[in-house]
């Protein structure tokens, strides 16, 4: 996981719409009634952020790079074409989802099975990703023969029980992700000892390269 | 005949629903009639309905109004327009489907076609509990039971054959199979009669009979003999057991005579589930030896050890000749015997409601653009790409795997620490090497060495 800055800059219609929404105190319309009106603006928002990849596991979702370019939104509109591997909109913390359904800050894009494996677990704001006090790299650590996160060791008992569960439920080692980030990273220990840029991945990859510098 | 196509256009959670059964391009058979379908998908997306279709479809008489003679037993059949119109709990085949479906002209006797249904080894009791109508000392089945059989037992007709095997007509079906042995067995026992009244005459007599006897056994194939051999035994060994190519009494007609490799027979009530449905399923087909037929199988791997469920394709087919089989399965022992044009993938669309193929090409259906050649996976890599089963393993070796990476990191922390040879991380390295040979996981035989992967 890596921290996620979040920034609305090219869907400046849903923008709009959410401010004056918070500005009236109006409640958020819900969720599948109106999939179709923002959805995409903020799907591919999101996954511009996210660097076209799950924002709790990295893995990439997106190959094509073109489908962010700026040229793609309209009137603060994505007017672009969207595929369904492009992956999810999900609520962090699904007990919003009924009020405030169209929140920016509980939104993300994640995996298809990484959504579908964390359903409507209570979450633990503790990884966060947006948060400022999230700081993945003091919370986590990858154990490089398992391709497994793990909590860091150094931290509390507690706090370790808090983010073992939280890595459970937003999917960082599940075995579809676990196996196929353990394939990635092999690859690129084989190719050029983790000295190219990863496009996917990010944190593991640089627990890796941290490892076995050349 | 073979199903080249099909076509539902709305029936249970098919909604127009379309199949192309023929090799795709590229193949040296591009166009022709699959010879092998296996059909695959979570319970309930309609495996089973499909064969019910196809068998409905196929035993279904034509329609009497379409007086046009141009069917050719040897056209392939497309089963282009099936509109099954029904309730929920009813088959109902529509008119117009075997309108355009059969073409014209084609009655159901003149297609070779066997359903089995998945129950199968529930026919055995039906079987033995058989009371056969005896005849000069032999028995002898009840022709009018089996309407749908009919033109098969017609010796002076080309062997045709239309049926389900399933328990109401297990008796019947099983009866019409037997004969050959049964009569072999009665001629024997004449022969050897004859061999036994001559001993009283002359000496010439008894030659003459001894000489009758092995003339008749050298020139006539034993059936039972070639069941055994050729069919059954081969797999049947594997499980300890063989068919004894000779009866020791005519009760043993009802069923086969099974015993242990060491000649301990097995009463009919102690035989295994698995070797009921070996033998109902492989015994038919070599004694019927269909030819140009359509073979419908559901779950052909019931009750069957893994290994042989990775042969029991290889055997169904090789005791049939220019037919097509079309399997429903949940293996993927069964489903690595088949190319992955030859597998039907039924998925759940849920925003529809309804079901859809899923496709293994990318691009023009052509066999270099197939993505998955299951022949070629392990079985546990089937089991992810092609049953898109998540895990590796139970969600308990997962947890496992979770502690074994925390000790992990632990060890990796020690190290940075310059405590790897503290007895807290000895301990630590004890617990790690242990519970890596527990999940059955590789590990470098140092403590906080680099790589590890699953065995």
């Amino acid at each position: 996981m890596e921290r996620i800055n979040k920034r609305i800059r090219f869907s400046k219609e849903y923008k709009s719409w959410l401010e004056d929404l918070e500005r009236n105190n109006l409640p958020h319309p819900s969720y599948n009634s109106s999939n179709g009106k923002y959805y995409p603006d903020i799907l591919m928002e999101l996954l511009k952020i996210q660097r076209g990849c799950c924002a709790y596991t990295q893995k990439r979702l997106c190959q094509d790079e073109s489908v962010f370019a700026p040229q793609n939104w309209v009137e603060g509109k994505y007017q672009g074409k969207i595929s369904s591997s492009y992956g999810e909109l999900e609520h962090f913390d699904e007990g919003l989802k009924v009020n405030k359904a169209w929140d920016w800050e509980n939104l993300f894009v994640v995996d298809e099975k990484v959504n579908k494996n964390k359903g409507s677990a209570p979450v633990d704001y503790i990884l966060k990703p947006d948060l400022d006090s999230f700081l993945p790299e003091d919370l986590l650590s990858y154990h490089i023969p398992t391709h497994r996160f793990v909590a860091n060791p150094r931290k509390s008992s507690e706090e370790k029980i808090r983010i073992k569960e939280m890595i459970k439920i937003l999917g960082l080692n599940f075995p579809v992700i676990q196996r196929d980030r353990g394939s990635y990273l092999n690859e690129n220990r084989k190719k050029d000892g983790f000295s190219s840029q990863p496009n996917q991945y990010f944190a593991a990859f640089r627990h890796c390269k941290a490892k076995f510098p050349r | 005949m073979k199903v080249t196509k099909i076509h539902i256009q709305e029936f249970q959670q098919f909604r127009d629903f379309g199949l192309e059964l023929t090799y795709p391009d590229g193949h040296e058979k591009a166009g022709q009639p699959l010879e092998k379908v296996c059909l695959l998908g979570q319970s309930g997306t309609g495996k089973t309905t499909l064969l019910e279709i196809i068998r409905k479809s196929l035993q279904t008489p034509p329609n009497p109004n379409n007086k046009s003679r141009n069917y050719n037993s040897e056209d392939d059949l497309e089963l282009v327009g099936v509109s099954m119109k029904g309730k929920s709990d009813v088959l109902e085949v529509h008119q117009r489907c075997y309108e355009s479906g059969w073409k014209s002209g084609v009655q159901p006797e003149d297609v070779g076609f066997i359903y089995f249904p998945a129950e199968i080894s529930q026919n055995l009791n039906p079987i033995l509990n058989e009371e056969r109508k005896v005849v000069g000392g032999f028995s002898i089945h009840d022709l009018n039971q089996v309407e749908i059989f009919k033109p098969f037992a017609k010796k002076d007709q080309p062997k045709k054959y239309n049926f389900t095997f399933g328990p109401e007509l297990a008796k019947s079906v099983w009866s019409l199979l037997m004969d050959p042995i049964v009569d072999y067995q009665k001629k024997e026992a004449e022969l050897l009669f004859e061999i036994g009244l001559s001993t009283t005459e002359e000496a010439s007599d008894e030659r003459l009979a001894k000489s009758n006897y092995q003339n008749w056994k050298n020139s006539t194939p034993n059936p039972l003999e070639e069941l055994s051999h050729e069919c059954l035994n081969p797999i049947l060994q594997k499980m300890g057991l063989r068919v004894r190519p000779k009866l020791h009494s005519l009760k043993e007609v009802a069923f086969l005579p099974i015993e242990t490799l060491d000649g301990r027979p097995i009463p009919s009530e102690f035989i295994s589930t698995g070797t009921k449905q070996i033998s109902l399923l492989l015994a038919p087909l070599f004694l019927i030896k269909p030819e140009n037929a359509i073979i419908l199988i559901d779950e052909p791997e019931r009750s069957l050890y893994p290994d042989i469920q990775s042969e029991i394709i290889k055997s169904i087919i090789s005791q049939t000749k220019d037919s097509q089989l079309i399997v429903a399965t949940h293996s993927p022992l069964i489903a690595a015997s088949f190319d992955p044009w030859e597998i039907v993938e039924l998925k759940f669309d849920y925003e529809n409601g309804c079901v859809f193929q899923e496709q293994y090409f990318e691009g023009e259906r052509h066999v270099d653009n197939y993505k998955f050649y299951p022949k070629y996976l392990r079985y546990d890599s089937i089991l992810r790409k092609i049953f898109d089963l998540d895990s590796d393993s139970h969600p308990d070796r997962e947890e496992k795997l979770d502690e074994l990476a925390e000790l992990g990191a632990e060890l990796d922390m020690l190290k940075e620490e310059g405590k790897l040879k503290s007895k807290e991380a000895e301990r630590k390295w004890a617990d790690y090497r242990k519970l890596a040979e527990k999940t059955d996981f590789w590990i470098a035989s140092e403590p906080g060495a680099k790589y590890g992967e699953d065995k």
